[in-house]
């Protein structure tokens, strides 16, 4: 419920101090006692047990945050300014916490030019920059550039870990990052409504509500989502300190996280990172409900390719050849 | 881009020479959602600029001959069809390029010369769906010449050298006999 994610022995059996647990149980017979005060005990007692296992809870507010549909502005300020405060105490970087809200009647698509990708992967290390992406050997990126043969549609033929100088005769190269499908399997699969649709078509996790079951992963056909193994190590020069609740602040150990179009620009009407990164001018970005924006331009007059298209996923990224 | 793309001869660097900063210059918005946009010109190869340094107006020899002395550098290839300096510069005033019917044309507007053989291309730019575009999705973007991804003499892409792969994940090193 939390995010917070202990050893299992620890997990299985919530260990109450003796003290507090015989007095919780004397007042519940009593029936005095709230389901706040409970789960109040209970996270105070998990915060002792899982203070052990390393993990991220430090706070009773931290254990019954509420899902973040159901948070008010005045919960999201005290969130807000507690993980900023967390980010300041662990490496002293100075970061802003927001929470820009989807814009009215746009539904956000994505076009990506394959005649003119070269597989530079400019775009997978600026959007590392820019959504904080860990460093460590379990290194992540939303974005995998997939070398694949002239010729060839079949994934398996693909090869996301090539080296040297690019491009290579024979080959195109295929970036592949979340499509933020309107019809999405991921969302489908969360059993705790911890990763949702926004009204502009966006995935988003929100990581403090993820219990890193990692259904979602299993269920996404485009294997865009991506699981902290271990905690964030980002060295405090590379941390963007421009963050958004839902996208690219700095994620706990043990949850799920995802290429969400950069909502913390995009959303407020700036181009996302991976675009203005991309060195061919392969990617486009916009509106898709904008009869006149570049988007429907191409889908009306290129040769568009939706990838894995009888999934029946309905991507908002498209893939088109100019 | 690991190397900027080599802009030879002070092309587009008209508008510098003339005004301090990088120049810019409006274009009519290319569809009635697009808010205004700003074409960014190459800063770069000032020091070249203008041409009437070296060169005399109408004075120069438009044979096509290898040079050795002064331009050795440039590289030229572009298009299959042949043609020289002077299919794009001006010998009639070197601080100008021309178009096929003679019309002279300032460094800025490149774009309009590039136009006259690249149409499907120039009009995928204008729309927008050709090029690199930054800025706003929704507002102010700014949209780069021709000449400020492509050198204008050896207009393709030359190959790059692609940033980090990935880490392979443990299990597949593993597999492979790897690290664990």
């Amino acid at each position: 419920m939390n995010g917070c994610h202990t050893e299992p022995e620890a997990a299985g059996a919530l260990p109450l101090p003796d003290a507090r647990a015989g007095q919780l149980v004397e007042l519940r017979r009593k029936g005095e006692t709230s389901r706040r005060d409970l789960l109040a005990g209970a996270a105070a007692a998990a915060a002792t047990a899982t203070a052990a296992a390393g993990c991220d809870i430090t706070s009773v507010d931290q254990f019954l945050q509420k899902h973040y549909s159901e948070l008010t502005d005045e919960d999201k300020k005290q969130i807000f300014a507690r993980l900023e405060a967390q980010v300041k105490e662990r490496s002293g970087v100075t970061v802003k916490i927001s929470d820009p809200q989807p814009i009215e009647g746009v539904t956000f698509g994505y076009a990506l030019n394959l005649s003119i990708c070269n597989g530079n992967r400019r775009c997978v290390e600026a959007c590392a920059r820019e959504n904080n992406l860990p460093n460590h050997p379990e290194e992540m990126r939303y974005i995998r550039v997939l070398e694949v043969p002239n010729g060839a549609f079949e994934l398996e033929k693909s090869d996301p870990y090539f080296e040297g100088e690019v491009p290579k005769s024979g080959k195109y190269y295929l970036p592949v990052q979340c499509h933020q499908c309107a019809n999405p399997p991921c969302v489908r699969q969360c059993p705790c409504e911890a990763t949702w649709k926004e009204p502009d078509g966006l995935i988003v996790v929100d990581y403090d509500w993820c219990i890193g079951c990692r259904y979602c992963q299993a269920a996404c056909p485009y294997h865009a989502r991506r699981f902290n193994y271990g905690a964030p190590t980002i060295e405090p020069d590379r941390i963007n300190p421009n963050q958004a609740y839902l996208s690219n602040r700095i994620r706990p150990v043990g949850v799920i996280e995802k290429c969400t179009f950069c909502l913390q620009r995009t959303r407020v009407g700036r181009f996302p990172a991976c675009l203005e990164a991309c060195p061919t001018g392969a990617r486009k970005f916009g509106d898709l409900n904008d009869p006149n924006g570049e988007l429907r331009k191409i889908l009306a007059t290129k040769r568009v390719y939706v990838l894995k298209e009888d999934l029946g996923t309905i991507p908002h990224f498209f893939y088109f050849f100019a | 881009m690991a190397k900027p793309v080599p802009l030879a001869l002070g092309l587009c660097a008209a508008l510098v020479a003339a005004c301090s900063g990088p120049p810019e210059r409006k274009l009519a918005p290319a569809s009635a959602s697009a808010h205004s946009i700003t074409i960014e010109l190459s800063a770069e190869h000032w020091a070249q600029f203008p041409c009437t340094q070296c060169h005399e107006k109408g004075a120069a020899n438009t044979t096509e001959r290898p040079l050795t002395e002064f331009h050795t550098n440039t590289g030229l290839r572009h298009g299959s069809v042949g043609g020289w300096c002077y299919r794009c510069h001006s010998n009639q005033d070197p601080d100008k390029l021309h178009l096929t019917d003679g019309t002279l044309l300032p460094f800025e507007k490149s774009y309009e010369l590039c136009s006259g053989c690249h149409g499907d291309r120039a009009i995928d730019w204008r729309a927008g769906t050709h090029g690199l575009n930054v800025g706003y999705w929704n507002g102010p973007q700014t949209r780069r010449t021709c000449t400020l991804c492509h050198n204008p003499h050896r207009p393709a892409f030359a190959p790059m050298e692609p940033e980090k792969a990935p880490n392979p994940p443990r299990t597949m090193a593993a597999k492979e006999g790897g690290r664990r």
